[in-house]
């Protein structure tokens, strides 16, 4: 299967093409989509974690938001990481040029889980694999599990019982 | 309303830590009259700022200590040079422990406060009889029970303790975990009961009953239905009028007059700046890790190796949280992230049995698995794949449909498993970190796998899909129990703290945390850390009333 096939990453690149015509309102360096990634890091994380996390029924990393959640925490929680989310990138890309001699993103997928596989106990596979999943999994205000899409996936009620505080009337 | 007092008025007692003891201890004291200034380090959350936010939580210690601020070293055994690691992990907020704990609120049995005398010696080990028996401590229980508010049914389990009285209210609802439970332990002629719980199933005392939203263990209450002192006691403490809480105060050091007592407490204010508080008793509350670095960070020339520390126990017989873990996935959807984490529980097996060959005991809670992330990381069984198409597949049909056995069961105190201060690195505030020497005693890993065959044995009786453990030893740092580093004791060589939790070689210094306990109970303790602190501030009042102290 061809990447560019895949529905949801077709949607997410449309969007993205978008943002980037028109300077969004909250980025504060206009035309810039990520606080800390390149628009090709960006790229190759996306089908990184496609493959972890691919799209089916439900929706997969990237169209969850995955990128957004590890591009912020790049620039936060996880800014120590910085050094090694950029070298694990220029790695795989230059295995993809030197196997296949194509981008990662450009590649088939079996290509791309062939080039994973023999990745799998890296440390930098591990990292974006643990990584991917608390974006996917975990609460949407940090980026990712955008419209809650793993929580349904998973049967979890949506939206999940709040303290009352939340629900305060006057304010709505 | 609060009291403000100015930190060269001499007060009543200084606090150090508001979590499950030290809310418990400034709000009795405030209660029976005295001044009181609760110095806590983390911050004063509310109910309202608490989120169903696992990555925060879980992931970016919103709510715990934080090793990138408060680094903790680890080491297996001493001579070996200790290395950062999350060893330890409390809720460093005002509430401490009892605002994100999961409030399974066990008492201990009476055995726990006499093994020693009838188990005997264990090689290795530094097992002893508690100074007091758990007679002195039921009336406690109670008050903790009816005071904070716990959910449960007296006269349920058959192994329970002698109990004045029962419960202030029923159990709260069972779960599917709990129903598949109390039929296959039934089967095997076991005594499923309902778990006793710090979270409310009714309206008390103007709080609101739970609404089983899910997020109990690690997370706050949003409903302030979880029985913390951050719900329960801290309000009525500061109503006192008697009692100011100085959030984001971190102690560093209590201080000694040239008489050899405790006159106060220097702390780091939230702008890092030093305040000296002034007070005429000190009760450190910090917890079973925090309570030790604190004191051995208190040197004088009176006490170089450490306040309270002749017998050079302070910081030994460090015990940890020890369980087994095993799930089983079933046929139809549980859907166990609902409400509470824990509904039905056996203590079957809580005595240790000679005929098994080791010493150790335990009880077995059915539970929730995990959150999402969680799950999503560690959830499945170790052979199931870790990524791609099979796996998104799998974790969509297991997690609903996952439940899992825990089994909480005996640590026992070793010397050499202690909290010192690391001798290179620092904290943000400059302060020694803390480190951690820690192994398991070989009768420890023994309780562990003979649960796991006991847990095992109930996932045949509920005929699961697929059941599975983890290896015992699994998943055991960083350990959310704190124990034993101050123990109790009448003998000023062997234990750091009286029966009355005051420091043996300081007369107006009490420690009142889980740094008191002896034994490790069968984990759970902080119904017993809490009852210890009703006591011991029944205690302190009554001295201070005599001018006792
Ligand atoms: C995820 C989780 C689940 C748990 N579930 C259960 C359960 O189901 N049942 C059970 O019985 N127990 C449970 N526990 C354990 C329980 O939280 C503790 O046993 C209990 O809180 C310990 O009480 P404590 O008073 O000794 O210390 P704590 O509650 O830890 O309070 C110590 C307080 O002192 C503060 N402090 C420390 N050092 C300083 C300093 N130098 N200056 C100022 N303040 C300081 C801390 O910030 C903290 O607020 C759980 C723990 C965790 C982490």
């Amino acid at each position: 299967m061809k990447i560019s096939r895949n529905p949801d990453r077709r949607r997410f690149l449309r969007t993205a093409a978008g943002v980037a015509a028109i300077p969004a309102a909250s980025c504060t360096r206009a035309g810039r989509r990520w606080r800390f990634l390149t628009d090709e890091q960006a790229d190759t994380i996306g089908a990184i974690c496609d493959q972890i996390i691919p799209p089916d029924q439900d929706p997969g990393a990237v169209s969850a938001g995955v990128v957004h959640f590890i591009d912020r925490q790049l620039k936060g929680h996880y800014a120590y990481l910085q050094d090694a989310y950029i070298k694990g990138v220029v790695e795989i890309e230059q295995a993809a040029q030197e196997k296949f001699g194509k981008r990662f993103s450009a590649l088939a997928s079996e290509q791309q889980l062939d080039l994973l596989r023999e990745r799998e106990k890296t440390a930098f596979f591990r990292m974006i694999a643990d990584h991917a999943m608390q974006g996917f999994y975990g609460d949407p205000r940090h980026g990712g599990n955008r419209d809650f899409a793993s929580w349904k996936m998973m049967g979890i009620p949506n939206p999940p019982v709040r303290g009352r505080q939340q629900h305060d009337l006057t304010k709505s | 309303m609060s009291a403000a007092f100015r930190s060269n008025e001499t007060v009543d007692f200084a606090v150090v830590g508001s979590g499950a003891a030290g809310g418990v201890v400034a709000k009795e004291l405030a209660l029976a009259g005295f001044t009181v200034v609760v110095l806590e380090q983390g911050p004063h959350m509310q109910a309202k700022d608490f989120k169903h936010d696992e990555f925060g939580v879980l992931f970016q210690s919103a709510l715990t200590n934080n090793p990138k601020t408060q680094p903790v070293t680890y080491r297996e055994k001493e001579g070996d040079k200790a290395e950062i690691r999350d060893a330890v992990n409390y809720c460093r907020m005002v509430g401490g422990g009892s605002v994100h704990f999961t409030a399974n609120y066990w008492r201990f049995h009476e055995v726990d406060f006499e093994e020693r005398s009838r188990w005997g010696a264990v090689p290795g080990a530094s097992l002893a009889d508690w100074p007091i028996r758990y007679r002195d401590l039921e009336p406690y229980y109670a008050k903790a029970e009816y005071d904070l508010g716990v959910s449960g049914l007296a006269g349920a389990n058959p192994f329970d303790p002698p109990r004045s009285k029962p419960y202030p209210m029923p159990p709260l609802p069972v779960k599917s975990s709990g129903v598949i439970f109390e039929r296959a332990t039934r089967k095997l002629g076991l005594h499923p009961f309902p778990a006793p719980m710090a979270i409310l199933s009714q309206p008390y005392k103007g709080r609101l009953a739970c609404q089983h939203c899910g997020f109990c263990n690690s997370f706050g209450c949003e409903f302030g239905s979880k029985s913390s002192t951050l719900a329960a006691a801290i309000p009525a403490a500061l109503k006192s009028g008697r009692c100011e809480l100085r959030a984001e105060c971190y102690v560093r050091k209590v201080e000694i007059d040239a008489g050899g007592r405790a006159n106060g407490v220097i702390y780091f204010d939230k702008q890092r700046r030093e305040v000296f508080q002034k007070a005429r008793a000190v009760v450190l509350c910090a917890n079973g890790a925090e309570t030790p670095r604190l004191l051995l960070m208190s040197t004088s020339n009176r006490f170089p190796n450490g306040l309270a520390n002749s017998s050079g126990l302070v910081g030994r017989n460090l015990m940890f949280d020890a369980g087994a873990i095993a799930c089983g996935v079933f046929e139809h959807p549980l859907n166990e992230h609902k409400s509470v984490q824990v509904t039905r529980l056996i203590h079957d097996y809580y005595d240790s049995d000679p005929k098994r060959g080791f010493f150790g005991g335990g009880g077995i809670d059915a539970r929730s698995q995990a959150y999402p992330v969680v799950f999503a990381l560690f959830g499945l069984p170790m052979d199931a794949p870790r990524w791609g198409v099979e796996y998104k597949k799998m974790l969509a049909d297991y997690f609903p449909r996952t439940m899992m056995l825990l089994a909480h069961t005996t640590c026992l105190a070793q010397e050499t498993n202690s909290i010192t201060l690391d001798p290179d690195v620092k904290d943000a505030w400059g302060l020694p970190a803390m480190r951690v020497t820690f192994s398991w005693h070989e009768d420890d890993l023994k309780t562990l796998r003979y649960f796991e065959k006991r847990m095992l044995e109930i996932f045949d009786a509920a005929k699961p899909r697929r059941a599975w453990s983890y290896p015992p030893g699994f998943d055991l740092l960083p350990s959310r129990h704190l124990m034993g580093t101050c123990r109790m004791g009448n003998d000023p060589k062997t234990s750091v703290v009286n029966a009355d939790n005051r420091a043996h070689d300081v007369a107006n210094l009490f420690i009142v945390d889980g740094s008191s306990l002896v034994t490790s109970g069968r984990q759970q303790p902080t119904a017993t850390i809490q009852a210890l602190a009703y006591r011991a501030a029944d205690r302190m009042a009554a001295m201070a009333r005599r001018g006792g102290i």
